[in-house]
């Protein structure tokens, strides 16, 4: 009996003191699926890279905490905005000393912005520099309209200029998200000197030869040199990427020593680790959330969450499907490119979604319904906005009426893609074929022949890339994940011309709107030459308003806008979790992050 | 056989031509925009991101122009950038190779000895009960996949009981090798371990080799064991084996001198096979054990369609196996006399 019990208890024994040790104290280690693209904060574009970049770099200014729109100074001590929102001044952190030693200047801050705004590499970052301050998309489509590199050149030394103490950057127009995108890994500031050391841009107006490199090619590819919390110890490609504690910081050091950020792309290699203590955070998907419950059911993990994340997943209608698409929807057996631009087939198919199933089934609950297009979070989201339920009834009633009931008489053909692999875009789109394909036994007991086709159809993401691109898409599903922590970020990709899903969706087929505004009461009841038009002129006017209370005002019209022409249907919002061992301190989410901010992390 | 082997090594440059020619072919099947979808991320934030991408790598350009472009530079010793690895494709070889060779070669050492021990041992107690657990090992190892026994080993002997972690090595190793306190000789690190004269290294590679090593020898040791099984029993139904005994020489004698030599032709065959086999097999167990090598890199290149590292391991493989097989082909004529390679 006694030997049972000092068995007993010396095995207890060894299980406390083995839970109560924390492995590597002062070392935080997370296990991720995806590796960094580079180091180098003007070319990455992910946010792998920016988890590593944001914690080496620091940027004029930095989000407050868990807000998103509230900042705190960073290498700006402060910061002032003309009335006319053209002007930024900055004032710039004096004693701020880089890694390898060189000191922070403001010609440092200029050099760093303009190099970005020179490298402005294919499929970068850098057009949400470009647009607020010299209305183009690319740094080319600038030399197109000056003429020469040379007059780029001129121009950025007019639009980001030092002067003493002080930077100042001055707008093309008023852009109200401008100091959002400040905030982010592209704006990071690099030390001039050491850059050029490097074999980076030399500061001159020959600045071609630093153009659009691959990511390779890139002086900063895999060095690093900011004024952060972390240093860069090493980056293996493929395995792991080590920091260290930055002693000389200028705020106080940080209280982990070195932080890892290992990819562990296998989900079951990531659960081992975890569970031998072995990692700190990990990356769980979605699917294996419940395996993680029971670690935190059993006491062995701590879970954080579900916060509404920055990812929302829809479908979008095309308005006009581009000729020779072998996606062309068929009204009565025949072409019909536009017949997404009936909006009674627009809203029947937004009422035949049951949005609550989806929910439930293909996100395990962890998203909800958006009226609009701008997420909870946001400036311009407002719950009380109605949404489209679930309600075959009127469902039927829209179809009814689409294209003036020959729809319903006539049957008609559509295709809903999505990218291969993504079952939860393959179920949404099921649902609805499984929903609308239901009123065919209603008409054929009408009396009527021609079906209601719904196909679903899945393509290589390569493949529906470039069908996207070329407009012949009709239905498609897709997701966005925030650029920039602000409104304009979901009305521009969502309903702009330029926008990277509206300007496939050729809003423009819907012609001569009526447009009678609700919240933004100031503006004019006015005719527009089209839907897409209208769009374009309240993104232009929203983004460039200074006035805080008659901004929100313009992105709830735009957000009510979305719902009443039905822009999209299934458009939710995610939600996410965070999973970390008990000894982790100092966890917050922050959606505008990229990925774990070790400077306020420690284990204890 | 020297003017054999010389002709065969003739061969090997027209091989490689052809199979980077039919890879590339089948690569240009892939239209401009597909290509270039490949270089982002994301969803192209802009109207011409795409269209850039393909002016800037020549997407657009005929077949032969861009294989000409690749093939233009792999003479001067370039064979390009891995997207997947982020490094230099030779680099990236030179870096994932030894890795896995260690592997390998660690794993052949039980499927080669234990594998044809066994099966020599199930020959001669055929239908016995040692015959009977041999083909059950044997079965369990070629029905149950490599990919689910390598997690449960992993959840076992590391998430449970903290044995046998996954990876290469230890991060004290890593930061060691880093601080340049260990010397990376040959990337082979048991072989680096005694080069620098540390058993603690040593030891460590050793813990994080067992299981990978046990899930990839599996399988091929369960085929090594049933092709040596149905070879030896063939050849000890052989008049000379019965010849053999009626002479009374020692059963020890006849097995293993007599009859195994004979059955070991169809089996040395079977060995260079199995070498190619771990090489593939090293693809799921790499990734399951987060052990970066060849066939980590291969998978994720493949998945990810980045054909310039595919070009390049494909090009590194099809050397690797001409030489494989030309060495088999030696090898078979060097056990049975009565093969002459002309």
């Amino acid at each position: 009996m006694w030997r049972k019990v000092l068995v007993g208890a010396v095995i207890g024994l060894l299980g406390i003191l083995g839970w109560a040790q924390i492995p590597n104290p002062d070392t935080m280690i997370v296990a991720t699926i995806g590796d960094l693209e580079t180091l180098d904060p003007a070319w990455a574009y992910d946010t792998a890279s920016g988890t590593a970049i944001f914690n080496i770099y620091e940027t004029l200014i930095f989000y407050d905490g868990e807000y998103v729109d509230k900042f705190v100074p960073m290498l700006a001590t402060s910061w002032e905005i003309s009335d006319d929102g053209l002007v930024y001044t900055f004032t710039i952190r004096k004693g701020v000393k880089f890694h390898a030693g060189g000191d922070l200047t403001p010609s440092d801050v200029v050099y760093s912005l303009q190099r970005a705004l020179i490298q402005d590499r294919a499929g970068g970052p850098i057009w949400m520099l470009l647009d607020p301050i010299f209305a183009v998309h690319s740094i080319e489509e600038l030399a197109e309209k000056l003429g020469s590199d040379e007059a780029v050149y001129e121009a950025l030394q007019k639009a980001i200029r030092a002067e003493g103490d002080k930077v100042i950057i001055t707008l093309d127009h008023a852009y109200g998200p401008f100091i959002q995108i400040l905030a982010g890994t592209w704006a990071s500031i690099v030390d001039k000197e050491w850059v050029i050391e490097q074999g980076g841009w030399d500061g001159t107006a020959n600045w071609r030869p630093w153009h659009d490199p691959a990511a390779e090619a890139s002086e900063l590819f895999n060095k690093a040199n900011g004024t952060g919390p972390f240093k860069l110890e090493t980056w293996v490609p493929g395995e792991y990427i080590s920091l260290v504690r930055n002693e000389n910081y200028w705020r106080e050091p940080a209280k982990l020593a070195r932080a890892v950020i290992k990819v562990v792309p296998e989900w079951g290699t990531r659960l081992a680790m975890f569970q031998a203590g072995d990692a700190d955070i990990i990356a769980v998907p979605r699917q294996y959330v419940a395996q993680m419950d029971e670690l935190v059911a059993q006491g062995k993990a701590r879970m954080m969450g579900p916060f509404p994340s920055s990812t929302c997943q829809s479908g979008f209608f095309n308005f006009y499907v581009t000729e020779g698409s072998p996606f062309m929807p068929l009204l009565g057996g025949e072409p019909k490119p536009d017949l997404l631009s009936d909006i009674h087939l627009r809203r029947a198919i937004n009422y035949a979604l049951d949005i609550d199933t989806y929910i439930k089934e293909a996100w395990l609950g962890e998203a909800w319904q958006l009226p609009g297009v701008i997420p909870q979070g946001r400036l311009g989201y407002d719950p009380t906005q109605p949404v489209y339920s679930f309600d075959m009834e009127k469902a039927e009633q829209e179809l009814r009426q689409a294209w003036g009931g020959q729809l319903w008489r006539q049957g008609f053909r559509l295709t809903i893609t999505y990218n291969q692999g993504n079952l939860a875009r393959k179920f949404v789109a099921e649902m609805i074929e499984r929903a609308l394909e239901s009123f065919n036994a209603k008409r054929q007991a009408e009396g009527f022949r021609g079906m209601f086709v719904i196909e679903v159809q899945d393509l290589p993401w390569p493949t529906y890339l470039k069908y996207m691109d070329a407009g012949q898409l009709a239905v498609f599903f897709i997701g966005w994940l925030e650029d920039y922590a602000h409104p304009d970020n979901w009305v521009k990709p969502y309903m702009h011309s330029t926008g990277a899903f509206a300007m496939n969706q050729n809003f423009d087929t819907v012609k001569n709107v009526e447009f009678a505004p609700v919240y933004a009461t100031w503006l004019p009841a006015k005719t527009y030459d089209n839907l897409q038009a209208l769009f374009d002129e309240l993104i232009a006017l929203a983004s460039r308003e200074t006035d805080f209370a008659k901004a929100e005002k313009l992105y709830l019209e735009l957000n009510r806008l979305a719902h009443e022409y039905a822009i999209n249907v299934g458009h939710i919002q995610l939600l996410a979790r965070h999973y970390e061992q008990l000894w982790v301190r100092g966890w917050f989410y922050n959606p505008a992050y990229p990925g774990e901010y070790f400077y306020v992390l420690s284990k204890g | 056989m020297t003017a054999y082997v010389i002709r065969r090594l003739l061969l090997l440059p027209i091989t490689l031509f052809g199979v980077t020619l039919f890879v590339f072919g089948v690569y240009s099947f892939l239209e401009p925009g597909m290509k270039a979808a490949l270089y982002v991320r994301d969803i192209p934030k802009t109207a011409d991101a795409l269209d850039r991408i393909i002016q800037k790598y020549g997407l657009a350009d005929p077949f032969h122009v861009q294989y000409w472009r690749w093939l233009n530079q792999v003479f001067r010793g370039n064979l390009g950038w891995s997207k997947t690895a982020q490094r230099p494709v030779l680099d990236a070889i030179l870096y994932y190779f030894p890795a896995t060779v260690e592997l390998v070669l660690w794993a052949a050492i039980p499927v080669l000895f234990i594998g044809i021990w066994l099966g020599i041992l199930s020959a001669v107690h055929h239908n016995k009960p040692i015959d009977h657990a041999s083909r059950v090992f044997a079965l369990i190892g070629w029905s149950f996949p490599s990919y689910v026994y390598g997690l449960l080993l992993l959840m076992v002997f590391y998430a449970m009981l903290h044995w046998l972690p996954p990876g290469r090595v230890s991060d004290w190793v890593i930061k060691e090798i880093n601080a340049g306190t260990f010397r990376e000789v040959t990337r082979i690190y048991t072989i680096d371990a005694i080069i620098n004269g540390r058993p603690d290294v040593l030891a460590d590679v050793f813990k994080h080799m067992v299981l990978p090593v046990i899930t990839l020898a599996y399988i091929q040791w369960a085929l090594l064991l049933r092709v040596t099984r149905s070879s030896m029993l063939e050849t000890l139904r052989q008049e000379y084996v019965m010849t053999a005994r009626s002479k009374g020489l020692a059963e020890r004698i006849v097995v293993y001198k007599h009859a195994a030599r004979n059955a070991m032709i169809p089996v040395a065959t079977m060995g260079g096979m199995l070498l190619i086999g771990l090489m593939n097999g090293a693809v799921i167990t790499e990734t399951v054990f987060n052990y970066r090598g060849m066939g980590w890199w291969a998978a994720n290149a493949a998945t990810q369609l980045d054909i310039i590292s595919v070009l390049g391991f494909t090009l590194f493989n099809a050397v690797i196996l001409s030489l494989g097989i030309l060495f088999i082909d030696i090898l078979y004529a060097v056990i049975d006399p009565r093969i002459r390679l002309e």
